[in-house]
């Protein structure tokens, strides 16, 4: 279920949705998701890295795939 | 109140300069696997987290002791530059000790001083040290050759406040009250702690003639613990709109 990176030719998306989302959106959610499954939740101890996630996707810091 | 501690940091660092001797003590992180228990974790995923205990197992920090004070920090590495999630394996691997950037024990005020850094702002923090309920075990094994007794206690997290057991294995033939970070209290150097993701062992100790112990404090951001718990009130407001 947790499907939560997949990368495409035009970045790092979350792959959880069947609808064409802003890069930006898809690079939350998938920063989001990345933390609840690995941490359980997002709290003060983790938050910063959803916040350093999703700025690497969005600078396409992270390979396609 | 803070000046006054500062001015006492500042005796003590001058202290430190004229010591003889000093005892630096150095430990290693041995992460848990974290995605143990997990179920449907994508490759990626782990390949992200697998970087970050890479990091992690990189680590290294030390503790430095003098008849006046200790201080633990991280040694400073070199990592590879071109490594693009570096921001993000740094920050997996801080995540499985969630250690303050450095932390000053001030043995005679019973005072302990740290940097924590929370959403890429630093705060200095003053305060007594926390108390971990240690319940000492008759069970003992030998590390680095010494004889080493086990306590177990109760730590709550000061980001989340979430409260875990922890493990310390602690050696009173070293008897200094000190440990990694925070972790202290127990009769004896804290050589092995057991944390809720991973486990901090001492790796060698030295007996230094080196007074490099130095803490650069800045009075204005010194903070106490209730000035700190309502910064972290008022953040977790933040945190809940990035969760929901």
């Amino acid at each position: 279920m947790l499907g939560v990176f997949a990368f495409g030719s035009s970045g790092f998306k979350a792959n959880n949705s069947s609808e064409i989302e802003p890069q930006q959106a898809s690079c939350f959610e998938a920063a989001r998701a990345f933390v609840i499954a690995v941490y359980g939740e997002i709290d003060l101890s983790n938050v910063q890295l959803v916040l350093d996630i999703n700025e690497a996707c969005e600078e396409g810091r992270l390979d396609p795939r | 109140m803070t000046k006054y501690f500062v001015s006492f940091i500042l005796i003590c660092l001058l202290n430190a300069e004229i010591q003889a001797q000093n005892t630096d003590v150095y430990y290693k992180v041995f992460p848990k696997d974290i995605l143990k228990d997990k179920q449907n974790i994508d490759q990626q995923t782990r390949r992200l987290v697998e970087g970050g205990v890479n990091y992690a197992k990189r680590e290294e920090y030390i503790l430095k002791i003098n008849d006046t004070l200790s201080l633990f920090s991280k040694v400073n590495k070199l990592i590879s530059l071109d490594d693009p999630l570096k921001d993000i394996h740094e920050g997996i691997a801080k995540n499985f000790t969630n250690f303050n950037n450095q932390t000053l024990y001030i043995f005679n005020n019973n005072q302990i001083i740290y940097d924590i850094s929370i959403l890429n702002t630093t705060y200095t923090v003053m305060q007594e040290p926390i108390n971990f309920n240690w319940k000492l075990s008759n069970n003992q094994k030998e590390i680095l050759g010494y004889n080493a007794q086990k306590a177990e206690g109760v730590h709550k997290d000061i980001l989340t406040g979430k409260t875990f057991k922890i493990e310390a294995w602690f050696i009173r033939d070293i008897p200094v009250s000190a440990g990694p970070d925070v972790f202290m209290g127990l009769p004896g150097l804290i050589v092995e702690l057991d944390l809720l993701r991973s486990v901090i062992k001492i790796s060698k100790i030295e007996k230094t003639n080196k007074a490099d112990i130095n803490l650069k404090i800045d009075e204005k951001q010194s903070i106490d613990r209730d000035q700190l718990d309502k910064i972290i009130r008022n953040l977790n407001t933040k945190v809940n709109e990035i969760s929901n």
